[in-house]
């Protein structure tokens, strides 16, 4: 792993088209701004991962789920 | 066309014009390809296209929560491609909850149904949940 030390208002880029600058540092918050191309998903870190975990009990859970269930949960 | 031998569906035939392409992926599911077949109305299937026993229930979160709604970026709408709204189509998949379900409301796949590009996209509106009960 590549450890950097950055200031406040500098950056860093990673291959031709991405680059993240420190935008602010305020105690232990530091605040980045982020250029990236278009489409290129850019998520934080600890919400990414609960979106795969969910993804994953998603695929599990699917076949305990009866859809019955889900139809009558709507008429309710 | 497709011919898949599947555990959960059997024999399942795939036409080329229903795939639908997630050019980010699913996070958690290592492919990009995907079709959505009809459960039980309004109840679908997102099946892989590539691994066909990885699938999850989804439903149009619509009527389970009507005030239910974002905002697309420029980003995601450029990525599907869309021109108009009445192209998208909203879904959200079902998780078990205790005994019941619950409904990612967190995390939508929005899809182009027009030219099959599919996106998942991630709500930063706290109102929303990972695991929302429908039925409790």
């Amino acid at each position: 792993m590549l450890v950097l030390t950055r200031k406040a208002g500098q950056s860093i880029r990673i291959g031709d088209d991405i680059v993240i600058k420190i935008f602010d540092i305020d105690g232990s918050q530091v605040k980045l701004a982020i250029e990236a191309p278009k489409g290129i998903p850019i998520f934080r870190e600890e919400l990414y991962e609960k979106l795969r975990e969910s993804n994953i009990e998603a695929l599990k859970t699917s076949k305990e789920l009866k859809p019955e269930d889900i139809i009558k949960g709507a008429s309710e | 066309m497709i011919t898949l031998k599947t555990d959960r569906f059997g024999e399942l035939v795939i036409q080329e014009n229903e795939i639908i392409k997630f050019p980010h992926g699913i996070p958690g599911i290592p492919f990009e390809r995907f079709i959505i077949r009809e459960c039980l109305e309004p109840v679908k299937w997102l099946i892989s296209v590539d691994d066909p026993d990885l699938a999850m229930l989804i439903v149009s979160p619509f009527k389970f929560f009507p005030t239910y709604g974002f905002e697309l970026s420029d980003e995601i709408t450029s990525v599907l491609q869309a021109e108009k709204e009445e192209d998208l189509e909203i879904y959200v998949s079902l998780l078990k909850y205790n005994d019941g379900v619950a409904a990612n409301l967190k995390s939508p796949f929005v899809i182009n149904k027009s030219k099959k590009i599919g996106v998942q996209i991630l709500l930063e509106d706290e109102r929303y949940q990972f695991k929302e009960p429908i039925i409790k």
